[in-house]
């Protein structure tokens, strides 16, 4: 009884974290809903034109949904070959000191602040530019690039920890039936550990399309349009609507911002959802 | 033959994304040792930043990061201390899978998500009470606090657990209650998991972006009072960098740089060298 008092000061102040966190949630989402609308979307464009890309649309936010698209499913490949094959290195095949020092890098990596993953990449694209390569200026290519720096530790640990928690009677199931340990690898051992994969990745795209501090240095701009080529800059929703946060001039500009932040909300808890439900399937298997 | 080329094209790989962290590192050291034969190391050690004049002074920017930084953290501590014992010691499951799942859907949320909600909510009610503050130092770490609420929490949900897991039987036996577990046993032998947790959100605060630059105001001037407005370092980078390439305000931001990277590595370091049990 003599906790009574602790427990309700706890109470008092997990309720207000809370209630904080989803009065600011409710709040966009209310204001999004109310203010989202095809029109919006697509501003005066035929819808069907729009999503083929036959005609360009200025207005509306579509450019900037297709941005974050792009740039996700961009820097999603270059991190799935860099990520995946160092998590699986570092699961089969390092050992030892080698091991511990690549582990201690991945760490390091993780806490790099996004904004200085951001300003790395654009001191290497004036170098670059300057010496060697012309096409190397602020772009979706170096946004996604950057992007892919930033969730590159997550998906190395991920796909570290599912290799190593397969029990030991599959590892060595494909080697003591004549496999090689990449022939093991690639037809046992990532086939069964798919789904911890899967949500590793979903984990890192919602990483992916909220940072807005890397695009802002790296490429991204209020207006450009549906880029055209990985060379373009081109728009994102989580840089539009801070633009629009510093630059509105009139309320419809700022209810687009609102429309834009509850999409991206919304491709943000949908990702979310999705790992949750996977990681409820791994524990199932696992139990 | 086959299986080591494998092995060795994925260590290539591996090497590779290993080495990106030091080459940023030593790119940004490189070019603040660039930095200091261009201008006396005193002109960056100031609390003056003026282009006209040559001043490129860093130190306010630093001062209100570690102010906004540790008040979010304080903040945050408190809430997540709070909601962490909260579902240890509740005996509601709607409460604790309420918490639980909210604490998880946080770490999911854009962090622009936030500052842009603040800035017509937390905003215009802070300065309603005080009208002479808009956006300020206080509403920056109010909300940057939510944003950390999940690192911490989750450490501290975890060692809660494992430690229960592990003795909660036995100091039941030992004719302890919940409560006396949690308050005696629990939170005397966690403390090293919280430092840590403490820190990795320090680490996290330090590096965010987007809230400091929504909601602090980004005044060069020294902030007096928390109502104040202010300019973090990692808001002074993304202001900065739009100017041209070649300026001497373009290469002063890469010394921030420098120092946010070194700060969170020494954090980092301070985490790796706590024992934990």
């Amino acid at each position: 009884m003599k906790y009574t008092f602790f427990k309700l000061l706890f109470l008092v102040f997990s309720f207000f974290a809370m209630s904080l966190v989803y009065l600011l949630l409710l709040f966009v989402i209310f204001k999004g809903v109310s203010s989202i609308s095809l029109e919006m979307i697509f501003s005066d464009t035929n819808v069907l034109d729009a999503i083929l890309l036959k005609q360009r649309v200025f207005d509306g936010i579509f450019p900037a949904i297709v941005g974050t698209l792009m740039l996700i499913v961009l820097s999603m490949s270059f991190a799935i070959i860099f990520g995946l094959s160092s998590g699986i290195y570092l699961s089969i095949f390092a050992r030892g000191k080698v091991k511990s020092f690549l582990n201690i890098c991945f760490e390091l990596l993780a806490t790099v602040p996004s904004i200085v993953v951001g300003l790395f990449f654009l001191l290497l694209s004036i170098y670059l530019h300057k010496r060697y390569l012309d096409n190397f200026l602020p772009s979706l290519l170096l946004s996604s690039l950057a992007l892919c720096v930033l969730i590159l530790p997550y998906i190395v640990k991920n796909t570290q920890l599912s290799l190593d928690q397969i029990p030991k009677n599959i590892r060595l199931l494909g080697l003591n039936l004549g496999f090689n340990s990449m022939q093991n690898l690639i037809f046992i051992l990532l086939p069964y550990c798919s789904k911890e994969l899967l949500s590793g990745l979903f984990l890192a795209l919602g990483r992916a399309c909220e940072d807005t501090a890397v695009i802002m240095l790296t490429g991204a701009v209020a207006s450009a349009g549906v880029a055209t080529t990985i060379f373009s800059k081109y728009e994102a929703l989580p840089f539009y609507i801070y633009y629009i946060s510093n630059e509105y001039s009139d309320q419809s500009e700022l209810n687009s911002a609102f429309g834009a932040a509850l999409i991206l909300l919304i491709i943000a808890i949908s990702l979310f959802v999705l790992t949750n439900l996977l990681q409820k399937r791994i524990r199932k298997k696992y139990d | 033959m086959i299986n080591k080329i494998f092995s060795k094209s994925l260590l290539l790989f591996t090497s590779f994304s290993s080495g990106l962290v030091f080459s940023i590192f030593f790119l940004l050291g490189y070019i603040c040792l660039d930095l200091f034969t261009l201008l006396d190391i005193s002109n960056f050690l100031s609390f003056d930043w003026d282009v006209q004049k040559d001043h490129y002074g860093i130190l306010t920017m630093l001062f209100t990061t570690i102010v906004i930084s540790f008040l979010a953290l304080i903040l945050t501590f408190i809430f997540s201390f709070c909601i962490c014992s909260t579902i240890f010691l509740s005996k509601s499951k709607i409460l604790i899978l309420f918490l639980e799942k909210t604490v998880l859907l946080m770490s999911a949320i854009p962090t622009i998500i936030y500052a842009f909600a603040a800035l017509f909510t937390i905003v215009p009610f802070i300065s309603s009470y005080k009208p002479s503050s808009t956006l300020s130092i206080l509403v920056a770490s109010i909300v940057l606090s939510l944003l950390l609420i999940p690192t911490m929490s989750l450490i501290f949900l975890n060692i809660f657990r494992t430690l229960a897991k592990k003795y909660q039987r036995v100091c039941m036996n030992l004719g302890l209650s919940a409560e006396d577990f949690f308050f005696k046993f629990v939170i005397k032998n966690a403390y090293k998991n919280i430092i840590q947790g403490v820190i990795l959100a320090l680490s996290r605060a330090i590096g965010d972006t987007m809230i400091v630059l929504m909601l602090a105001g980004n005044a060069l001037s020294f902030p007096i009072s928390v109502f104040d407005s202010g300019r973090t370092l990692t808001s002074h980078i993304a202001l900065i960098f739009a100017n041209d390439y070649d300026s001497m305000a373009f290469k002063a931001i890469f010394l921030c740089a420098f120092l946010l990277l070194s700060s969170n590595f020494l954090l980092i370091m301070i985490i790796k060298s706590i024992k934990v049990k």
